[in-house]
């Protein structure tokens, strides 16, 4: 007998968290929590914290549904942050036309405090750099960098056409290669 | 529309080795997944946390089997029969009874498992020689006993990987016959343990315990966990 490369170090945590093993939840989070959090700011979220903290138990709740390896884990985790601020934008936009608070209305202070809290630097300026983009390009881009989906899966997730996404990251990429070069 | 271009920037570490980044796109998202990914587990998880962990009664029973099975099979790939490792709790614990009524219906071979575990947690930390002495103490066979603890010697501090293949074949064999262990066959792989410059038994030897020796488990030592050592996750797994 020999010894074999056997299941991963993320299939043996998979499982024992899935049993509620406290230590192996903490390493599956900690392969994406940095990017749940990165992944809203630099979409601009506004009740980033909020929403981070329904993906997150929305990946506990649903952690028996998933299948698949460490790749496919942080793809379905990003879509689940996706999924949550699309519900998050919906509901404060609803908000927003019931009118029922006037707080709600007002634009948010420049984002200072949140930033801070983030303590991302390279997210921060990234968030910066995707205002410059339309919603719609920053949401294909967003998924591709942090997710890693591949653009088949953002068509399917964005419910679009292959093309479309597709156009949407090219337009996406050039705007910011711009931007890079403009902001050296 | 060629996409191909734009999809080499989002190639990860997944795909292959990392890639020198070669322009400033590239580097962008090197940089962004990387500063995520060093993170800290963010405070807004804990909540979520604190939710995947809490369990059943049953539930906490098998998060104790599979820390066990995990260590097993993270160690030697293989693994058979590993059930619920109840053990630890003491009279008067909640548990205690139910840790009874299972060792009664044979339903996980107890002590055993967890004993095997330990010792490949020892194994795992570059301590063959400790691990079988620790498996020697769930071995029924005097002769397979003696066999392990003589192996054990032979090895010392040694931690080459023919050694550690060598421990490891027989620690699966144990898990994978727990409740059935052949004796002999213990011994002869016990026997077969390459050590520190002296080969095992030459062909023709029947393994055995040596002149003079008593069987029995060695004087002073109770059969329990050592100290320290819990069956989980091998210490160093780094995401």
């Amino acid at each position: 007998m020999t010894l074999t490369s056997g299941p991963s170090d993320f299939d043996l945590h998979l499982e024992a968290a899935r049993a509620g093993d406290e230590a192996s939840w903490r390493w599956l989070f900690n392969l994406i929590s940095g990017r749940v959090m990165a992944f809203l700011a630099v979409r601009g979220a506004r009740d980033a914290e909020d929403v981070a903290g329904e993906t997150f138990l929305d990946i506990v709740r649903s952690i028996r549904r998933f299948s698949g390896g460490q790749r496919d884990f942080v793809s379905w985790s990003l879509t689940i942050a996706h999924r949550r601020l699309v519900d998050s934008i919906r509901a404060s936009s609803r908000r927003r036309e019931v009118g029922t608070d006037a707080a709600d209305l007002e634009q948010s202070a420049p984002n200072d405090v949140e930033e801070s809290a983030l303590g991302m630097v390279e997210a921060t300026r990234a968030k910066r750099l995707f205002e410059h983009l339309t919603a719609d390009q920053t949401e294909v881009l967003a998924l591709r960098i942090y997710g890693e989906l591949t653009l088949p899966e953002i068509a399917h997730r964005l419910d679009k056409p292959l093309t479309a996404v597709t156009s949407l990251q090219h337009r996406g990429l050039q705007r910011l290669r711009r931007l890079l070069t403009e902001s050296e | 529309m060629d996409c191909g271009d734009a999809n080499d920037y989002f190639s990860s570490a997944y795909d292959q080795g990392p890639t020198l980044a070669q322009n400033d796109i590239e580097r962008f998202i090197a940089d962004l997944r990387s500063e995520a990914d060093a993170a800290r587990v963010s405070e807004f998880a804990e909540p979520a946390i604190a939710r995947g962990s809490r369990r059943s009664f049953i539930g906490r029973l098998r998060t104790r089997a599979a820390a066990v099975a995990a260590a097993l099979v993270m160690t030697f790939g293989g693994l058979g029969g590993v059930a619920y490792a109840a053990n630890g709790a003491a009279p008067g614990d909640f548990l205690y009874g139910l840790d009874r009524a299972l060792e009664a219906v044979g339903i996980g071979n107890g002590a055993g498992d967890e004993r095997l575990a330990e010792a490949a947690e020892l194994v795992e930390q570059g301590h063959a020689d400790h691990g079988l002495e620790h498996a020697a103490n769930i071995v029924a066979d005097p002769g397979a006993q003696a066999a392990l603890l003589s192996a054990a010697e032979r090895i010392g501090g040694l931690d080459k990987t023919d050694t550690h293949e060598d421990v490891a074949a027989v620690l699966t064999y144990l898990s994978e016959n727990a409740g059935a262990v052949d004796g002999a066959i213990v011994a002869e792989m016990a026997g077969a343990i390459r050590g520190n410059g002296v080969p095992g038994p030459p062909e023709g030897v029947t393994p055995g315990p040596p002149e003079g020796v008593t069987p029995g488990p060695p004087e002073g030592v109770t059969p329990g966990p050592p100290e320290g050592v819990s069956p989980g996750p091998p210490p160093g797994t780094t995401p």
